[in-house]
C-alpha cells in the first residue's frame, strides 16, 4: 500500500467503511511511514474538535428566538378565500336599516315620502350588493410564486434557486399565490403584472410574502384587485 | 440526534401529529433538530445572525410544506436539504457574484497527498481557550470552497452519516467520500499552522 491508497483507505476507516481486507495493509504502512501517520492522527483530532458541541453552539437566547419566530409564523393555516368558510355579511351592511331615521325628517308630503322611499330602496339594493360583493370577495396571504418555481419545490424542496421566481415569471410562466396547504392558485393578467412590478421593486427576486385583495372569481384565476408585499408573522 | 430506527419512527409519528394540528409534536422536532441545523448552518454561512435566520426559515418552511414530506426520505434528511438551500440562497445574495466554483481545478486538490505533515499539539484544549479555539475552526473553514465546506458542516459538524449527507447533497456516496477526504486534509493542513507543534 503506498501513501495515496493509505489516504483513500484513511477516509473508509474514518467512516467506518474499511474492509477486513485492507486493513492489516493500513496498518502496515501506518507504521512504516511517518507522514500517513501523522495524517491520520491529526485529521483524526480535527474530527474530534468539529464534532465537538461546544463549538458552533446556538449562541444565548437563540433557541428562544426562533420559538418566538416560530409562534409568529406557526399561526392557523391561511387558507386562501376560495377555500375559507362563506363570511359573516359584515356589520355595515346590518347597519343600513339604521339610517332610516333620516327619512322621517321634515318628510310630509307625498312626493317627498315617495323620493325618500326611492332613495331608501337604492341604499338597501346598493347595501345588498356590496355586501354581496364583501362575502365572495377577500383577502388572501401567502407566497408569491410562480407556476415552474411550485412544480420545482413541490418536487424537490431543497434544491430551489433563490431567483427563480423573476426569471420564470418575466419569461412567460404563470404567477400566482401558494397558500399555507400548499396549493397553487394562478392569478390574471392584472394580478401577474402587479406581482412582477412588487418583486422588481423589491431587494428580493424570489418568493415573497404578499396579501392579495381578489374580486369574486369569474374564472380559475384569481381576480386580483390589489397586491401587498408583507411579513408571513405579521400576516395573521 | 435521532440515529436509531425508533427514532426516525418516531419522526414521522411527530409528523403525521404535526401535520394534524398538533404543534407540540412540532416544537418537538425543532428541538431535536435545532443545534444540529444551526452548527451547520452556521459552518456553512460563517455568520452566526444568518445562521440563526436559515435556521428559523428552515423550520417555517417545513412546517408550511410538512404534509408534502414522504415518509420514504428521513426527516432529518428533508429538513437539512431545506437548511443547505436555504443557507446557500443566503450566501449567494450576500456574495453575489464571488462564487467560488468547485469545478475549477485548485493546485492543492492535485493528488491527495497533504504538504504539511506537521504533528499538532495532543490536545489543544488543554493550550487554548474555547473561544480561540472555536475562531480557529471558523478561520480554517472560511479558506475551504463552498462545496467543500458544506461536505465538513454535514458530515463532521452536523454529524449525518455519509449516505444521508450523499442524499442532501444529492451526490453519490463515493463522490461524498471524495470530497469529504479532499477537504479534510485542506482543512487539517490549515489548522496545522495554529494548533501544530511548531505554533
Amino acid at each position: 500500500m503506498d501513501c495515496h491508497e493509505f489516504l483513500a483507505q484513511m477516509a473508509e476507516l474514518l467512516d467506518g467503511d474499511m474492509a477486513a481486507s485492507a486493513a492489516d495493509a493500513f496498518d502496515r504502512h501506518r507504521q512504516a511511514c511517518a507522514h500517513c501517520r501523522t495524517a491520520l492522527a491529526t485529521v483524526e483530532q480535527m474530527r474530534r474538535l468539529y464534532a465537538d458541541e461546544r463549538f458552533f453552539a446556538m449562541p444565548e437566547g437563540a433557541s428562544e428566538r426562533l420559538r418566538q419566530s416560530l409562534a409568529a409564523g406557526l399561526e392557523e393555516p391561511l387558507a386562501p378565500a376560495a377555500l375559507r368558510p362563506a363570511a359573516a355579511v359584515p356589520s355595515s351592511a346590518a347597519a343600513a336599516p339604521r339610517r332610516r331615521g333620516w327619512l322621517g325628517f321634515g318628510a310630509d308630503t307625498g312626493r317627498l315620502r315617495a323620493l325618500a322611499w326611492a332613495a331608501a330602496a337604492a341604499v338597501v339594493v346598493l347595501a345588498v350588493g356590496v355586501a354581496r360583493w364583501q362575502a365572495s370577495a377577500s383577502t388572501t396571504s401567502g407566497w408569491l410564486v410562480d407556476s415552474h418555481c411550485y412544480a420545482a419545490y413541490k418536487s424537490h424542496p431543497g434544491d430551489h434557486p433563490s431567483d427563480c421566481f423573476i426569471k420564470c415569471a418575466t419569461s412567460g410562466k404563470t404567477v400566482g399565490i401558494e397558500d399555507a396547504q400548499g396549493r397553487f392558485h394562478p392569478f390574471n393578467a392584472r394580478g401577474r403584472a402587479q406581482a412582477i412590478a412588487a418583486v422588481e421593486a423589491s431587494h428580493r427576486k424570489d418568493h415573497l410574502w404578499v396579501t392579495v385583495k381578489t374580486a369574486p372569481a369569474s374564472g380559475p384565476a384569481l381576480d386580483v384587485v390589489a397586491l401587498t408585499l408583507g411579513d408571513p408573522a405579521a400576516a395573521r | 440526534m435521532p440515529e436509531s430506527g425508533t427514532a426516525v419512527e418516531d419522526d414521522l409519528a411527530l409528523v403525521r401529529r404535526a401535520c394534524s394540528g398538533d404543534r407540540e409534536a412540532f416544537y418537538t422536532l425543532v428541538s431535536r433538530y435545532e443545534r444540529g441545523l444551526f452548527r451547520s448552518a452556521l459552518a456553512i454561512t460563517r455568520n452566526q445572525a444568518d445562521a440563526e435566520e436559515v435556521v428559523q426559515e428552515t423550520f417555517l418552511r417545513a412546517y408550511e410544506h410538512l404534509n408534502q414530506f414522504r415518509a420514504e426520505a428521513k426527516f432529518q434528511t428533508w429538513l437539512t436539504q431545506i437548511a443547505l438551500n436555504t443557507a446557500r440562497m443566503k450566501l449567494r445574495k450576500a456574495h453575489a457574484g464571488l462564487w467560488e466554483s468547485l469545478d475549477e481545478p485548485r493546485a492543492t486538490e492535485d493528488g491527495f497527498l497533504p504538504r504539511d505533515v506537521a504533528e499538532w499539539r495532543e490536545n489543544p484544549e488543554q493550550r487554548l481557550g474555547r473561544v480561540e479555539i472555536e475562531t480557529i475552526l471558523h478561520h480554517a473553514l472560511q479558506g475551504l470552497p463552498p462545496g467543500y465546506r458544506e461536505v465538513v458542516a454535514l458530515r463532521d459538524i452536523q454529524m449525518l452519516s455519509t449516505q444521508e449527507t450523499a442524499d442532501v447533497l444529492g451526490m453519490s456516496v463515493a463522490n461524498v467520500k471524495t470530497r469529504l477526504l479532499r477537504a479534510r486534509l485542506q482543512l487539517r493542513e490549515r489548522l496545522a499552522g495554529p494548533l501544530g507543534k511548531r505554533a
